[in-house]
Parts: structure tokens; C-alpha cells; sequence
């Protein structure tokens, strides 16, 4: 018979957003089991917005995430205009797609420099590292600060965003601050590209390497972006944001309060690598050019690649806010809002959050959400990262336990998972 | 001396809400708030060289009865208080207050002042439990006097 030891356990995953856990169980003839242990919540969320009127359950679902509040409020307007049949100007589209990587950049800067990063230079935490790490540090400040600006000039504050309604804005912010975003993402370009170089440095552990399927939206009008109608997949395949049931069936795993996912019976990934992926050819500017001259680093086959293609990511959305910037100036004044009428209807929004492809599919009866079914991209995300931790472990369960944790946990991390909202107190 | 109150917590989890509602209630009276929230980091957006610092928050403690209110001042409110992380990517407020004061040679000199109030309950909700909401007359009190 074979022995089976105890488990290697990490009660709390370090350094991801919200609370984690894994634990790898090994026998003589190897891994046996790896367990992701998973608390999410979103599910709170769908049952309690039934049945409330529409812009109420709109003002609840940011509430899903404080990270990330305002890629769920966007895609949750989203997907109500969608169901009600209103499509917002160009103009608006464009503004909303600039609040949205206000986010983008926020989120991104903190999980490359604060969470990822203190692993490569040998520190367990940022505030360890700032005194020989001043500059790194400074940057993902200055990064973070930028997108939480753009944030609060267009969304009306940091987080929980209320001003992206139903038919556009509650307000726009003046053009002279639409005109200072402008000169300070200009400014902080240079901060993004100096990430990039530095994460293009950064071992990425083969252990991990094999073939993913990645799933990203399909952006609208050939651009890489955020918004789209259309799910594309790595093995060829395209569908309809609406037919996402049919292609990708969420199921209970024992060891998780959060859903596990396959796309076709198989995991899959979804993330900043997925987007890059898939939608590559759709980049422009300079990180077409880093794009080109390091696709070998941004391999599909790695998931410690996201972390580059979050970097790659910093150097396109900041140039892409500014042209964004310049179709809205170009069209100024723009009106805030459009009337719009309530109707009965279904919709679905799918949107490229910070960490990947985010659903909200809502029905309108009467008003009032008669149907709402969200999907985060940690969910998502959830069997391939597990999948990878095993992969991971099968290479080094005969090391140091206290090795194998820390590579477990730098598979998890390089997935940017976003578990739980936040509430912060201090213990005396 | 110029001085910038930090008003801290999460309002949707009860107690946890005390020091945005004490900052509203300054911010009212004239006083100049940040509303932090759960992110301290907002702080180095908009810190413009204050020479002092309010920290007001809700608190932990198995000892002091909820609605205490507790008045901490420089090396203490880092000796004392374990800041607990329950949201990586905004660290705890302690940590990130160290680590932007190291970033900040104005911030490393300010005086740091922290108002506490023993929290009773921290779980989803918008209200304040009756001792802690007892305890905001105090809070105001104390940072009146410290500004």
C-alpha cells in the first residue's frame, strides 16, 4: 500500500486579492490531488438584485469587487442597454472605454509591482523591498495614482463608481481635465515602458509550460480592447457573447465555494496573455513594436507570460486612453446623457477586465431585473490555475515543502486572482 | 501647522464605517478630509506636504470595550497596532502608510496622530453598532482639539 503524507498546505495565499488557499497531497507514487480552496461571492449579488428596479441593481453590482468596481458597473450598464436596445454615441463609448482603463492601469500596476514582483527580488512583501526597490515602487505609485485619477474624474470617485448610467454619464468632467488626463498619461508612457523592459527580464518557469486554450472578447472595430461582441478562442473557434452557456459550462467542485469552469469540456485561461493571444494583431503603436520584438516571451503555453502581457498591456492602454481622449475632444461639447427608455429585454455585456473576459447577462421585466447571471474571470480562470499548480507540483514534490508552497503560489499570482472584496480594520 | 485628516474604513461593513462618518461630519464643519477609504495609497495623490496627520478608523481590540475611543500619537500608532490585511493589493493601512513614508521625506517628518474606535461589529451593513455610534460625539471632540 502506499503511504500518503500530510498534505503541503498554504492556508492563505499571499500577495492575491482576497483569501486562497492550496494544498497539495502527495503519496509515494507522487502528487495525488491539488486543491485550490476558493471563497468568491458574487452569487449574493445576482439573487439579491432580482426583482429590484433596474438603475438600483445597478448601483449594487460595482459592489461585487472594490478593485475592480468599475469594470463590473461598465459591464453591467452594459449589458442593461443591451437588454433595454440603446446604444450609447461614439463619443460616450469612447469615455466610458477611457474610465475603464483607468482600471485597467490601476489594477495592473498593483499586481505587477506590489504582488508579483517582491518574488523576483526576494522579498516577502513591497514594504520590504522599498528601500533598495525606491524607483520600482515610486513607478507603481505613480501608475496606481494615474488610473485611480482617471477613475475619479469620470467615474465620480475611486470606488463604486455611480456616474456611468444608463444612457451615457451623470456629468462629464470639463475639457481642460479631459486635456490634463491627456498630458499625464503622456507622461507616465515612459513609466509603462520601463515596466515592460523590467518584467521582460523575469524568469519565467518552464515547469508550467504546455498548451492553453485562451479565451478573450473579440474587440469592436479590429482595435485591442476592452468591449466586444464576440468570445475568441485559441483553437480557431468565435461566438457570440450571448451563446457563452453554450460553450463554456460551470460546475461545483467540492474544495470551492467559487464554480469551476471548462470551455468544451477542457480548462481554459482568460487574462491579459489570452488577450494577446488572440488579439495581437489588433495592437498598435509602441506596443506593437515591444509586442514584436519580444513575442518569444509572451508565449501561449506559459501562464507566468500574463505577467509580461499585463506590462505590455501598461505601455498599450495608456497610449490608447490618450487617442480615446482625442475622439471625445474632438466631438466636444459632448452631451453627458441620452434619454432612455426602459423596455423589456435580455442582454449580455462580455468586457476584458484587468484579469480577463467578465459576463453579465441581465433580463428586464417591468422595469426590474427579472435575471441576472455574472462570471468573473477568476472563475474562470480557476481549473487551468489549479491545473498549473499541479503541473508545478509534479516537478518539485520532492523538494523543500516550503519551495513548492512558494512556487504554488507564484503559479497563483501570475493568474492575478481577484477573490474576495476588502474590508481593512487595524488589531490592537 | 497645516493638517490633513485621513478618514478610513469600508461604510458596507458596520463598524468598520466610523472613520468615514466622523470625516463627513468634519468635512462639514470645514475641516480639510481625505476620504481614504480602504486604500491608503489615495493618500499620496493628494498629500501636499501637511505637517500633521488625523487617522481616524475603527479598531480591533479583545481587551477595550466597543465605542472606546483610543488616542495614539507617532511611534505608537506603529508599535501598537498590527494592521490586519484582508485585501492584498490595497495593504493594510499601517504597512502602506510606512512604505509611502519612505517614499516621502514630507510624510516621513509629519506627526502622525491615530483616532480609534473599538469596533464591535465588522460584517456587511451600512449602520453602526449603538456603542460605536455613541462613541462619534468623542471622536470629533478629540480631533477638534488635535488640529
Amino acid at each position: 500500500m502506499n503511504n500518503v503524507y500530510l498534505p503541503i498546505t498554504v492556508d492563505h495565499i499571499a500577495r492575491v486579492e482576497g483569501k486562497g488557499g492550496v494544498e497539495i497531497l502527495v503519496s509515494d507514487d507522487g502528487v495525488k490531488e491539488v486543491r485550490l480552496n476558493i471563497i468568491e461571492g458574487p452569487r449574493f449579488f445576482e439573487a439579491i438584485t432580482l426583482g429590484k428596479k433596474l438603475d438600483e441593481a445597478l448601483a449594487v453590482y460595482p459592489r461585487i469587487c472594490s478593485f475592480c468596481s468599475a469594470a463590473h458597473k461598465l459591464t453591467a450598464v452594459e449589458a442593461a442597454e443591451k437588454a433595454i436596445g440603446f446604444t450609447p454615441r461614439e463619443e460616450i463609448q469612447a469615455l466610458r472605454e477611457v474610465l475603464y482603463i483607468g482600471d485597467m492601469i490601476e489594477s495592473h500596476a498593483l499586481h505587477l509591482y506590489l504582488l508579483v514582483l517582491p518574488d523576483y527580488v526576494g522579498y516577502s512583501n513591497p514594504l520590504k523591498m522599498v528601500d533598495e526597490h525606491k524607483k520600482e515602487i515610486g513607478i507603481a505609485l505613480d501608475l496606481k495614482n494615474l488610473g485611480s485619477w482617471m477613475i475619479d474624474e469620470l467615474g465620480s470617485r475611486a470606488i463604486h463608481q455611480e456616474n456611468a448610467v444608463l444612457g451615457g454619464f451623470g456629468k462629464l468632467p470639463g475639457k481642460a481635465t479631459l486635456e490634463l488626463m491627456k498630458k499625464r498619461l503622456q507622461e507616465t508612457l515612459p513609466k509603462a515602458e520601463y515596466t515592460f523592459e523590467l518584467f521582460s527580464k523575469l524568469e519565467q518557469y518552464g515547469e508550467v509550460e504546455g498548451p492553453i486554450t485562451h479565451l478573450a472578447v473579440k474587440p469592436r472595430n479590429d482595435v485591442y480592447g476592452i468591449y466586444g461582441d464576440y468570445i475568441s478562442a485559441s483553437d480557431g473557434n468565435e461566438f457570440p457573447s450571448e451563446a457563452y452557456r453554450e460553450h463554456i459550462k460551470e460546475f461545483v467542485v467540492e474544495h470551492s465555494f467559487a464554480k469551476h469552469s471548462h470551455y468544451h469540456g477542457k480548462p481554459f485561461m482568460v487574462g491579459a496573455i489570452s488577450r494577446v493571444v488572440n488579439h495581437a494583431d489588433k495592437l498598435y503603436g509602441k506596443a506593437k513594436e515591444l509586442y514584436e520584438a519580444h513575442k518569444d516571451l509572451l508565449r501561449p503555453t506559459n501562464p507566468f507570460a500574463n505577467n509580461l502581457a499585463q506590462a505590455l498591456e501598461l505601455v498599450y492602454f495608456t497610449e490608447r486612453a490618450i487617442d480615446l481622449i482625442d475622439e471625445a475632444l474632438a466631438k466636444w461639447p459632448i452631451r453627458p446623457r441620452d434619454e432612455v427608455e426602459i423596455k423589456d429585454g435580455f442582454g449580455v455585456s462580455t468586457t476584458e477586465a484587468p484579469r480577463g473576459i467578465l459576463v453579465y447577462a441581465l433580463e428586464v421585466r417591468d422595469g426590474k431585473v427579472a435575471y441576472a447571471d455574472i462570471i468573473t474571470p477568476t472563475a474562470f480562470n480557476l481549473a487551468m490555475m489549479e491545473q498549473h499548480v499541479r503541473m508545478m507540483a509534479e516537478k518539485h514534490y520532492n523538494d523543500d515543502p516550503e519551495r513548492l508552497k512558494y512556487l504554488a503560489e507564484m503559479v497563483v499570482r501570475a493568474y492575478d486572482p481577484c477573490i474576495s472584496c476588502s474590508v481593512h480594520v487595524a488589531r490592537l | 501647522m497645516r493638517t490633513l485628516i485621513l478618514a478610513l474604513g469600508n461604510e458596507l461593513m458596520k463598524d468598520d464605517g466610523i472613520g468615514l462618518k466622523a470625516g463627513r461630519i468634519l468635512a462639514e464643519k470645514g475641516y480639510d478630509v481625505l476620504e481614504v477609504g480602504t486604500d491608503i495609497f489615495r493618500l499620496s495623490n493628494h498629500y501636499s506636504g501637511e505637517d500633521r496627520l488625523i487617522i481616524i478608523d475603527a479598531i480591533l481590540s479583545d481587551e477595550l470595550e466597543p465605542g472606546s475611543v483610543l488616542h495614539l500619537a507617532g511611534e505608537e500608532v506603529f508599535e501598537k497596532l498590527k494592521a490586519e490585511i484582508r485585501s492584498a493589493h490595497f495593504m493594510g493601512a499601517i504597512d502602506g502608510l510606512k512604505l509611502l513614508m519612505k517614499l516621502d521625506e514630507r510624510l516621513a517628518k509629519a506627526e502622525i496622530h491615530l483616532i480609534g474606535v473599538v469596533a464591535k461589529e465588522i460584517d456587511l451593513g451600512m449602520e453602526l453598532s449603538e456603542e460605536v455610534e455613541r462613541a462619534l460625539p468623542e471622536v470629533i471632540r478629540l480631533v477638534e482639539e488635535l488640529y
